[in-house]
Formats: C-alpha cells, structure tokens, sequence
C-alpha cells in the first residue's frame, strides 16, 4: 500500500527517534503474523480504502464515519511519543494524528459513557493471522481494547492516522490507529473500525488471553514485573548495531506520570498488571 | 554413503561449515545493524534456535544411523553435541552483553527469578557438564557415571524446550512443533530411556 504524505503542524520535542525503517518493520500485528518481521511482509495488499469506523453505544450521535469525513474534523498535529512495548523495548515514533477527545467529543457521550470499547478489522482474507488459531498467536479474533472514559478523553491520547509525515503504512495500524503513550504498546489498538461507549468494562484481547500476565490498566510500571520478565527497564529500538545498543530504566506511566497520575488516584487495580 | 574414512572426514568438514558459517554470518550481519530492526533480539533468538536445532540432530543421529545402516554416522555425534553448547553459549553471551549490556546483578535476578530463564539457564549447565566430559578419556576414567551423567540429555531437551515454549509471548507459538518432535524422538528412543534407567539402580 502507498502512503502519502500529510499536513500537520510539528511537535517541538527533541527526544531521538528511532528510524523510520525499524518503525515500519519490526511489529507486533498478529493479524498479518506473529513474528515482527511478518506485518510488512503480509499487510502490503491490505485495503485501507474505502474504511470506515461504526461508533456505537451510549453517545447522541452515533452512525457509520468514513475516514474522510473524519480527517475533515480535526486539523492534524504531529507527536513524538516514546511507545513502551511489554516485551521491554521501546521506539521513540513522530506519530501523526489528533486527540482522541476531540473526536470523541463530537459523538456527545452520555453520562452512562464509562468505557469505551475499540475493534479491529475482521477480515481473514486479507489478514492470515484471523485464519488459524495457530497463525494468529492464539487470539480470537477480532482484537479488541478498552480505555476508561477519562483515559479515552486525556489529552495525551492520540488517533494517530500518520507516522514520519506520511500516512500510516499498514503494518503499523493504517489508516487509524490508537496510541495512549503511558501504557504498554498493546493498549494501542490498530486498523480501527468500530468505536463503542460503554457502561461496563468491555473485554480487552490480552487479558483475555493470560490474564494473569496483562491486564486492562496496563499502564507502564517499572516496579510491577511481567510475570516472566522484569520491567525495570527497556533496551532502545535506536540506529546502530550490535554494538551500540542502549538501555534505559523505565519510567512510570512511561515517563508521563506527571500528565496521567491524577486519573489513578484510588484505583489500586492499576498496581496489578 | 558414509562407508570409508575419507567420507566420514568429508562429511563432518560439512558438518562443521554448516554448524559454524551461520552462526559467524549471523553475528557480521547484527553488527554491521543488518539484522531487522532489533538485531540483539535476532541474534538471541537466532542462536537459541540454533542449540535446539543441533540437539535434535545430536538426539536423531543413532536413529538415523540405524535405518541407513551407516555405523560410521554415530562418530558424528559428538560433534553435533559440541555444537548445542556452541550456540547456546552464544545465545547466553548475547543475552548478557547486549541484552543486559553487563548488568550482572540483574542478569542474575533474571536467572533466579523468571522460571523460563532458569530453566533455560540449567539446561546449558548440563550442556556445559557434557561437554566438558565429551572426550574419550573422560569416559574411561568416569565409567558408569559417564552414562548417567549424559543420559541427562534427555532432561535437557526437555528443559530447552520448556524455557522456548515460555519464552514466547502468546501460549500458540512455533515453540509447540518443536516440543512435538521433541516428544516424538524421545517416544522413538522410548527402550532405550528404560535402559538409562536402569543405571540408577
């Protein structure tokens, strides 16, 4: 799939980002493999248009979107995130999108709106990793994740429809993805196509799977280990090979905790991975 | 094939050029960033597979030799055996200096606190033991001992690939064909496991 480049306006940030090259070939996207190195080999033929996006659930205005229409809602704005994968490896990514409240807004919530639910495309033929329990890491599919209404309505939290100045390729989530910078990168959900408003909280893929290893927080904590691994710290995904790699402890809610702490204030699940 | 002595030493060069050219090519190609996008991870796991995969020959090689009824095949085997502590060496090396960049307090955390890592951990020590006593002279001076001492080669199958099968983040991974043809050999060598037994009475 081609991408092309967008408008936006730059973020000032100056941390070193990864290149663009180990961006776009090294994720986790089951749908197209369970090897990093699958999603650009298997998702170069998937159809991103026409795409649309059901939002649902307890809002006032709720229908079927078009991508188009909303790229015309909101002015788009780059942002320099540091994206912490669970695995203990991090990327430092210029995403390209909007908030996500400032979607969210336009569909007026109700106050029953506690949750909201997010889906991916479903789609086995054109995604061979939905075809076979096997192929696709043992998902049941499709992928599905959740944010709290006031995580959803943070201002960190990103619709992400570019990385580099382009349009997202699509093994990195194309057109629309989620990006929630202070939680572990399966949090951020790809290839969106429906948007629900929930009163309870709605299932999430991971937990789902182990749930004694992920949970629905999964906010970034250096102090709570996976139950495999420690998660103290983080190697970074940067340029350079063998001999020049780094690693970084880890910062809590991934260095954002500033921004985000106030949101968990009486939650003691959130210690819980 | 494999009936006299210059075919035995030419197919054991192979044997060597195969075993030891990826593991060097592998290494240049991470060091010169040429290995995906994470070549620490490429390369551990690279060489991980790689002890696995010499095991499985090692373990295979009499079964082998039995239905070519080529007698001459079993001097390969230690070989074979040489090399699984070769690359898993490699694989732990990896794994302390670019993973963990020589934080030893913390690899040793990971050793003893994550069970994947300490399986994995003791299966290269039992690599480590039959290596060191792979010579012939070992197993003269050791004797019965030296049979029980390498029948632990089953166990460290298991424990391999147990530690590859928990290493993986999703519960289906590739690691489950590799435990069924683990389960597979050690089910066709099920006479002689019950002859191992035997020497702990």
């Amino acid at each position: 799939a081609k991408v092309y480049p967008l408008k936006y306006r730059k973020d000032a940030s100056d941390l070193p980002l990864t290149p663009e090259q180990k961006v776009i070939s090294y994720n986790n996207f089951y749908e197209f493999g369970t090897d990093k190195g699958d999603p650009i080999k298997n998702a170069q033929n998937f159809r991103t248009s026409p795409w649309h996006v059901t939002v649902s659930g307890e809002a006032e205005k709720t229908g079927t979107f078009t991508l188009e229409d909303i790229l015309k809602w909101n002015p788009l704005e780059e942002r320099i995130y540091r994206l912490r994968c669970v695995e203990a490896w991090s990327m430092v990514i210029p995403w390209v999108g909007f908030p996500l409240a400032d979607m969210l807004k336009r569909f007026q919530p109700t106050s029953k709106a506690k949750y909201v639910a997010f889906e991916t495309l479903y789609d086995p033929e054109q995604m061979p990793g939905q075809r076979s329990r096997f192929g696709g890491g043992g998902i049941n599919y499709p992928y599905v994740e959740g944010l709290t209404i006031d995580e959803a309505m943070h201002p960190l939290t990103l619709m992400a429809v570019g990385l580099y100045g382009k349009t997202l390729p699509p093994q990195n989530g194309a057109p629309i993805r989620l990006v929630v910078p202070w939680k572990y990168g399966f949090k951020s959900i790809k290839s969106i196509v429906s948007i629900k408003f929930t009163e309870q909280r709605p299932r999430t893929t991971w937990s789902e799977l182990a749930p004694n290893e992920y949970g629905f927080f999964a906010n970034v904590n250096p102090k709570v280990a996976h139950p495999r691994w420690s998660q103290a710290s983080e190697r970074i995904i940067g340029t350079g090979g063998l001999f020049a790699q780094k690693r970084r402890d880890t910062e809590l809610y991934n260095g954002y905790a500033e921004q985000v702490a106030s949101l968990y204030s009486g939650i003691k699940e959130n210690h819980f991975f | 094939m494999l009936n006299t002595k210059p075919q035995l030493w030419l197919f054991k060069t192979l044997l060597h050029a195969a075993c030891l050219l990826p593991a060097v090519w592998m290494f240049y190609l991470g060091a010169i960033d040429s290995l995906g996008a994470d070549p620490v991870k490429a390369l551990i796991h690279f060489y991980g597979i790689g002890a696995v995969h010499c095991l499985l020959a090692t373990l295979s090689v009499s079964i082998i030799s039995k239905k070519l009824r080529t007698p001459l095949l079993m001097r390969c085997r230690r070989l074979l055996g040489l090399y699984v502590a070769f690359y898993a060496t490699l694989h732990i090396v990896c794994f302390l200096v670019f993973e963990w960049q020589l934080q030893w307090a913390d690899v040793v955390d990971e050793i003893i606190r994550r069970p994947y890592i300490t399986v994995g951990f003791v299966a290269w020590l039992i690599f480590v033991a039959l290596t060191l006593t792979s010579l012939q002279l070992a197993q003269r001076r050791m004797g019965v001992k030296w049979g029980q001492l390498h029948s632990l080669v089953y166990l460290s199958l298991a424990l391999a690939l147990l530690h590859f099968y928990w290493s993986q983040k999703s519960p289906w991974n590739e690691a489950i064909i590799y435990a069924l043809a683990g389960a597979v050999l050690l089910y066709s060598k099920r006479a002689r496991l019950m002859e191992w037994r035997k020497l702990f009475r």
